[in-house]
């Protein structure tokens, strides 16, 4: 449901890039989102094709590349995906799991799989847009 | 060819929310993000809050709906002052509308600030607001999968009430089930079993709000 709210902010931030751009016409965009955004891919073509309607990024096309949460060992910075639970270790630890790699139960922070990044814009050659041109 | 931009389309909101997580802090407010689903019993868990604190320093509520301002009536005869969000159909809210609605209040020797969120699993858990925590509400019909279903708020919610417990002997609710699908996420979670309504658990919740009140 966010999704068109998320559309806007690519216009903004590409908006804001223009320079870098230098004019030319972007044919893509490429995106990097973390699947706990709860992103739906098909709402966000949408949102977009109807936000960037008249400006100029209409036409371009979204690339997503999906990005998997994973989890941050406080103690050994091991990253780990999000497992089912173990049950309560004998020492009464309460039912966290321990990281895999070092079995420390410091914590584990959320470190992926919340962005929602505008990594690169694929655009048009200014000399492919000449010859297009050309009768 | 390709060219880099590697910017994140929630800084924007990210900015504003970070602004006015230091104007609150500049205040000595405490500001709490609450989400849940429709009908899980925010309101009413805020009302016993607000009945709580407001003796001691007011409390301030901002809340967030698509349409009406039942919530804010409710929360303002509780002892609150409050202000209702009516967002015409946005189903969050962002740091943007929060911020403004800051700004036209009463913040005088206010100390908590209650954000009530738009009822949606999904959309607000994206949204920083400038809050210091987030607090999901789980209610026992609903179901103890929920957190399996909608990771993204379980995830970012440092405190879990599983609210009508009084319920439990008329629905079926895993108990631990319910924690182990917030823990999954979030090892770190603090989940308390409430009852808005009987009373049942809310002094934890209390206590847990009165520690972090007064390590400001």
């Amino acid at each position: 449901m966010h999704e068109l709210y998320l559309a806007g902010r690519i216009l903004d931030i590409l908006e804001a890039s223009r320079d870098v751009l230098g004019g030319r016409r972007v044919t893509g965009i490429n995106l990097k989102i973390g699947t706990l955004q709860m992103v739906d891919v098909p709402s966000l073509d949408f949102g977009f094709s109807v936000t960037a309607k008249g400006t100029f990024l209409e036409g371009a096309k979204l690339a997503v590349e999906k990005v998997d949460p994973a989890l941050k060992c406080s103690k050994c910075g091991a990253l780990a995906p999000p497992v089912p639970l173990v049950p309560p270790a004998a020492d009464g630890c309460a039912p966290c799991a321990p990281c895999a790699s070092c079995g420390g139960r410091e914590g584990m922070e959320l470190v992926n799989g919340r962005e929602f990044q505008v990594e690169s814009v694929e655009v048009e050659e200014v000399e492919d847009r000449d010859k297009k041109g050309r009768p | 060819m390709k060219i880099e931009i590697k910017k994140d389309a929630l800084d924007g909101n990210d900015r504003v929310a970070d602004e006015t997580k230091r104007w609150l802090d500049g205040r000595g407010i405490t500001g709490i993000n609450m989400i849940s689903s429709p009908g899980s019993g925010k309101t009413t868990i805020l009302e016993k809050t607000i009945a709580r604190f407001a003796a001691k320093a007011p409390v301030a509520a901002v809340v967030g709906d698509v349409r009406s301002r039942l919530d804010a009536d409710r929360l303002e005869r509780a002892g609150a002052r409050a202000t209702q969000i009516e967002t015409g159909g946005a189903c969050h809210l962002t740091a943007a509308r929060v911020r403004q609605a800051l700004e036209s209040m009463d913040l005088d020797g206010v100390r908590l600030l209650l954000i009530e969120n738009i009822g949606n699993l999904v959309c607000p858990a994206a949204f920083r607001l400038g809050e210091h925590f987030k607090v999901a509400v789980l209610s026992t019909p609903e179901g103890a999968d929920k957190p399996e279903k909608y990771p993204a708020l379980f995830a970012a919610a440092k405190v879990v009430l599983m609210n009508k417990t009084d319920l439990l002997p008329h629905v079926d609710f895993d108990m631990k089930r319910a924690a182990d699908g917030c823990r999954r996420w979030n090892p770190d979670a603090v989940i308390i079993p409430v009852s808005a309504t009987s009373g049942a658990g809310m002094e934890e919740w209390f206590r847990l709000l009165e520690d972090t009140l007064s390590k400001r």
